[in-house]
C-alpha cells in the first residue's frame, strides 16, 4: 500500500474513532504537543495510560471481591482511572467511570461489579482501537510519509 | 577458540567502526573514507558472524593505519563475492571489478553497460547462496612496508587491546588478526598498490552467513542529517531523525532495484564539491555506478563555471516539454512542478520520454522533477563560507529548476553560519559516506516517492516546537507561544499521565516544571522553596489536583497559604478540578481550570494572574 492510500485510511479511521465516541477532543491535544523534540509523545502517553490502566483494573477487581467491600478506595481507584483516561481522550471509558462513581457513592455493590464489567469492556476497546490507530501511523511513517494534521471543531 | 554467532548489519557495522576512527584520524589530518564499491555489503548487509571478532580485525588493522599514517587517506573498501571452498583470499583483486566499474562510468552503449552490470550482479547472485565472502581492504598513504617484510609482519604474536581507539601499542598485532581472520575461513594479506602510491593495502576475507528475509537497510535510523533554519539563536539546525523517517525514504533500500535494473537515471544532476581528494573519488564513483550524473568540482571557479553551465543549458532547453514527459509524470507532483516541466520542458539533452517509463520509476513510484540539481559542498572545500554561499544562492536565484543543497561541516569546528543558509538546506556534521551518502542519494526524486524535498520544505507536519525569544500572547494554541518563558511551575498531581500532559504542555510554553504527587509533598517543596529562595518566589505558579491521597488540594492551598503568611507573599494556585462543580470556590486557590489540562484553559489562567497585577 502507499503512502496516501495508508494516510487516508488513518484518516477515515481517526474519524471513526471520533464518531464512535471512542475518542474525544483531548486525543488530539496530544497529538498537537507532539513534535520534533518529542517525536514519540504520543506513543509514549498511550503506553503509560495502558501501564496504568492494567494496575489499576486489578487493583479494582481485587477490592470488589473483597468480603467487605471498602467503598472510599473503589472510589479513590475509579478516579484515578477517570482522570487518566480523561487525559488521553479515551471518552467512553471516561463515562463508564463517571457512572462506576455513582454507584460508589450509592454503595450498591451489585452495580459496582457489573460498572466494573463495563469499564473493562470499554478499555478492552479503546487499546485496541489505539493499538491499530498506532500500527497504521508506524506504517506510514516507516514507509516514508507523515502523519496528518485533523482539526477537531 | 570458538566463534560467536550473531545476527548484525554488516553495512551499519562499517559504517560504525569507520565512524569511530574518522576523528581520530582527522587530527592527524587524515581523512577516512568508507567506500561502498558496487554496493555489495549494502545488499548482503544481514548477516550472520562473529562480529565482536570480526570489529577487532577491522579495529586493530585501523589503528595501525591511524598510528603509521601521518597525511592523505585511509581508505576502508568491502564487498561481497560468492565462497570458494579454499580459504584463501581469491584473486578477485579490486581490478576485475574495477573493470566492471570502470565501464560503467565510461561513455558506451546502454546495452553494454547493462550486460557489464548485470555480470558482475550475477556473479554475485548466483544460486543466492547462504554464506558469502566478504572481502575488506584498508587502504593508507601511510609510511608503508617494505616488500621483503610482507609475510613476516603477521608473525608478530603481540596482544592487542580490544576495540581501543588510541591504542598506545606495542607491536602491530597482525599475528593475532591471521588467527582470527583464518578462524572466520579467510586469510589476509597486504596488496600491492599503484606504482608510485604510497602506504599500504591490507585485504582480508571472512566468510558470513547471510540471512533470511529482505535487506532491510533503513539508513534514516542512523540519522545524521541536519536541517538549516533561517531564524535561529542556536548554532546548530534541527535535527530531524524522526522526520527524515517522515519523508520519503524508503526501509525496504530501492536502491537494490537500481542494482537488479538498469539504471538510466539522467534528469537529476549532483553537483560534487569535497575537499578531500579521496572522498570525491569515492562518492563520484559510487554514484556514477547508479547511473546518476555527477559534476565533480575541484575549487571555487569551478564550482561557480559549472554552476553557471547548468543555468545556461535550463534556460537554452525552455520551451513546450513532450507530451509524453509530461503525462508521465507522476501525480503525487505540486502544481508548482508541473508547470516547471510545461514550461521548460527537459533541459537535459540526453532525455527522451521513454526515460519516464523504465522500470526503475515505475518500481519506486517516482515523481520526476525534471533537471533537479542536488549541490553537496564541502564548507571546508572553498575560500571561505560566506563566498561558497554566496556562489550557491545567486545560482538558486537564476535556477529555474529544483535545486537543493547539502552542506558538509566539521563537527568540531564549525563553518557553516547555520542561520543564513536555507532552511531546506541539510548540513551533513559526520564524515559524507555509509547511510550519510546513501540518504542524500535516496533525496533525488528518481529514488524517493514523489517529492521527498517537498515534505522535507514542511519537516514537521505535526506543530513545531515553540521558538526561544518570540514572546507572543496568544490564546490560539496554534501559534507559536512562548509566553511562559521562564517560569517555573509546580505540577501537583496523583496521577502520572496528568503530570506527563501538564508539564509537556507547560514545556512547550517555555516553562520549567516541577512535580509531585500529593499535597504533602507540595507543602513540603513551597516550604523548601520559601525557606531557600525568599524574597524570590520557589514557583510562580502551582497547579494543584484537588483529589490526591496523603492530603489533597484544599488541605495543601490552606497550608501554603499559612506558610506564607509568614513570608508576606502569595503564590497564584490553579486548582485543576475534574468536574466543574460547587467545590471551585475554594479557600486559598485563586483559579481553576478543568481537568485534563487544556493549552488554552491555562494559557487564560495566567492572562487572568497577569491582568490583576
Amino acid at each position: 500500500m502507499e503512502v496516501g492510500q495508508m494516510q487516508r485510511q488513518w484518516m477515515g479511521y481517526m474519524k471513526s474513532l471520533f464518531m464512535e465516541g471512542f475518542l474525544d477532543g483531548q486525543f488530539l491535544q496530544l497529538q498537537q504537543l507532539q513534535d520534533e523534540n518529542n517525536p514519540e509523545f504520543v506513543v509514549e502517553v498511550v503506553s503509560l495510560f495502558f501501564e496504568d490502566s492494567e494496575r489499576i483494573l486489578k487493583d479494582l477487581s481485587f477490592a470488589v471481591d473483597q468480603q467487605s467491600v471498602d467503598f472510599k478506595k473503589i472510589d479513590a481507584h475509579v478516579h484515578q482511572f477517570k482522570g487518566s483516561s480523561a487525559s488521553i481522550g479515551a471518552q467512553r471509558v471516561k463515562n463508564a467511570c463517571i457512572a462506576f462513581r455513582n454507584f460508589c457513592e450509592e454503595q450498591n455493590i451489585d452495580a459496582c461489579r457489573s460498572c466494573l464489567q463495563q469499564v473493562k469492556q470499554e478499555y478492552i476497546h479503546v487499546k485496541n482501537k489505539l493499538e491499530t490507530l498506532l500500527r497504521l501511523e508506524q506504517q506510514i511513517v516507516a514507509a516514508g510519509g507523515s502523519i496528518p494534521m485533523m482539526e477537531w471543531n | 577458540m570458538e566463534l560467536k554467532e550473531e545476527e548484525f548489519d554488516l553495512s551499519h557495522f562499517l559504517e560504525e567502526v569507520v565512524d569511530i576512527y574518522y576523528l581520530v584520524a582527522m587530527e592527524k589530518g587524515v581523512e577516512l573514507v568508507l567506500d561502498p564499491c558496487n554496493g555489495s555489503v549494502i545488499k548482503y548487509s544481514r548477516v550472520k558472524g562473529d562480529r565482536g571478532r570480526l570489529k577487532q580485525v577491522l579495529c586493530n588493522l585501523l589503528n595501525n593505519a591511524v598510528k603509521f599514517t601521518n597525511e592523505g587517506h585511509i581508505a576502508v573498501r568491502a564487498w561481497a563475492q560468492k565462497p570458494t571452498l579454499s580459504s584463501s583470499i581469491i584473486k578477485t583483486n579490486q581490478h576485475s571489478f574495477m573493470k566492471h566499474l570502470s565501464h560503467l562510468f565510461l561513455k558506451k552503449k546502454n546495452e553494454a553497460y547493462e550486460e557489464d552490470v548485470e555480470k558482475t550482479m550475477n556473479t554475485i547472485q548466483q544460486d543466492h547462496p547462504r554464506s558469502m565472502d566478504f572481502v575488506f581492504e584498508v587502504d593508507d598513504t601511510g609510511k608503508g612496508i617494505p616488500k621483503e617484510n610482507y609475510k613476516s609482519v603477521f608473525e608478530n604474536y603481540v596482544q592487542v587491546k580490544e576495540t581501543d581507539p588510541v591504542q598506545e601499542g606495542t607491536g602491530l598485532g597482525l599475528g593475532i588478526v591471521q588467527s582470527l581472520v583464518r578462524l572466520m575461513h579467510g586469510d589476509i594479506e597486504i596488496v600491492d598498490k599503484n606504482i608510485g602510491e604510497k602506504g599500504t593495502c591490507f585485504r582480508f576475507n571472512v566468510q558470513l552467513s547471510l540471512c533470511e528475509g529482505e535487506t532491510v537497510t533503513d539508513f534514516s535510523a542512523r540519522g545524521g542529517l541536519e536541517y538549516g533554519t533561517s531564524s535561529r539563536n542556536q548554532a546548530q539546525g534541527r535535527t530531524i531523525h524522526s522526520t527524515i523517517s517522515n519523508s520519503n525514504i524508503c526501509s525496504m533500500s530501492p536502491m537494490l532495484h537500481i542494482f537488479n535494473s538498469s539504471p538510466r537515471l539522467e534528469s537529476s544532476r549532483v553537483v560534487l564539491f569535497i575537499g578531500n581528494k579521496e572522498r570525491r573519488k569515492t562518492c563520484k564513483r559510487f554514484m556514477k555506478s547508479l547511473g546518476i550524473k555527477v559534476k565533480v568540482v575541484n575549487s571555487r571557479e569551478d564550482l561557480f563555471d559549472t554552476l553557471e553551465g547548468i543555468k545556461q543549458k535550463g534556460h537554452r532547453s525552455s520551451g513546450p516539454s513532450s507530451p509524453e514527459s509530461s503525462s508521465n509524470l507522476s501525480s503525487s507532483h505540486s502544481a508548482s512542478h508541473n508547470s516547471f516541466s510545461r514550461t521548460r520542458g527537459v533541459p537535459l539533452s540526453s532525455m527522451d520520454g521513454n526515460e519516464y517509463t523504465s522500470p526503475v520509476f515505475k518500481k519506486t513510484n517516482v515523481g520526476t522533477v525534471p533537471g533537479f540539481v542536488l549541490i553537496v559542498i564541502d564548507a571546508n572545500a572553498g575560500p571561505s563560507f560566506p563566498k561558497l554561499f554566496g556562489i550557491v544562492s545567486n545560482f538558486k536565484k537564476g535556477f529555474s529548476n529544483h535545486c537543493n543543497i547539502v552542506w558538509l561541516d566539521n563537527p568540531h569546528l564549525h563553518r557553516i553560519d547555520s542561520k543564513i543558509i536555507d532552511q531546506n538546506d541539510i548540513v551533513i556534521l559526520k564524515p559524507f559516506h555509509g547511510s550519510r551518502l546513501f540518504q542524500v542519494i535516496m533525496l533525488l526524486p528518481e529514488y524517493s516517492n514523489g517529492s521527498s524535498w517537498q515534505s522535507i520544505k514542511k519537516p514537521h507536519v505535526r506543530k513545531s516546537p515553540v521558538r526561544r525569544g518570540e514572546i507572543q500572547e496568544c490564546g490560539d494554541s496554534s501559534c507559536y507561544n512562548n509566553s511562559l518563558h521562564s517560569k517555573k511551575f509546580l505540577v501537583v498531581d496523583d496521577t502520572k499521565i496528568l503530570r506527563m500532559l501538564a508539564t509537556n504542555i507547560l514545556v512547550s510554553l517555555g516553562a520549567t516544571v516541577e512535580q509531585c504527587e500529593n499535597g504533602e509533598e507540595a507543602v513540603r517543596l513551597v516550604d523548601e522553596g520559601l525557606k531557600r529562595d525568599y524574597p524570590n518566589l520557589p514557583y510562580d505558579y502551582i497547579l494543584m489536583d484537588c483529589q490526591m491521597p496523603v492530603m489533597n488540594g484544599f488541605e495543601a492551598t490552606k497550608q501554603i497559604r499559612e506558610m506564607e503568611k509568614s513570608y508576606g507573599v502569595h503564590i497564584p494556585i490553579i486548582a485543576l478540578t475534574a468536574d466543574v462543580d460547587s467545590s471551585t470556590a475554594v479557600t486559598g486557590m485563586d483559579f481553576h481550570i478543568e481537568k485534563p489540562l487544556r493549552k488554552e484553559h491555562l494559557l487564560e489562567a495566567v492572562r487572568y494572574f497577569n491582568s490583576k497585577e
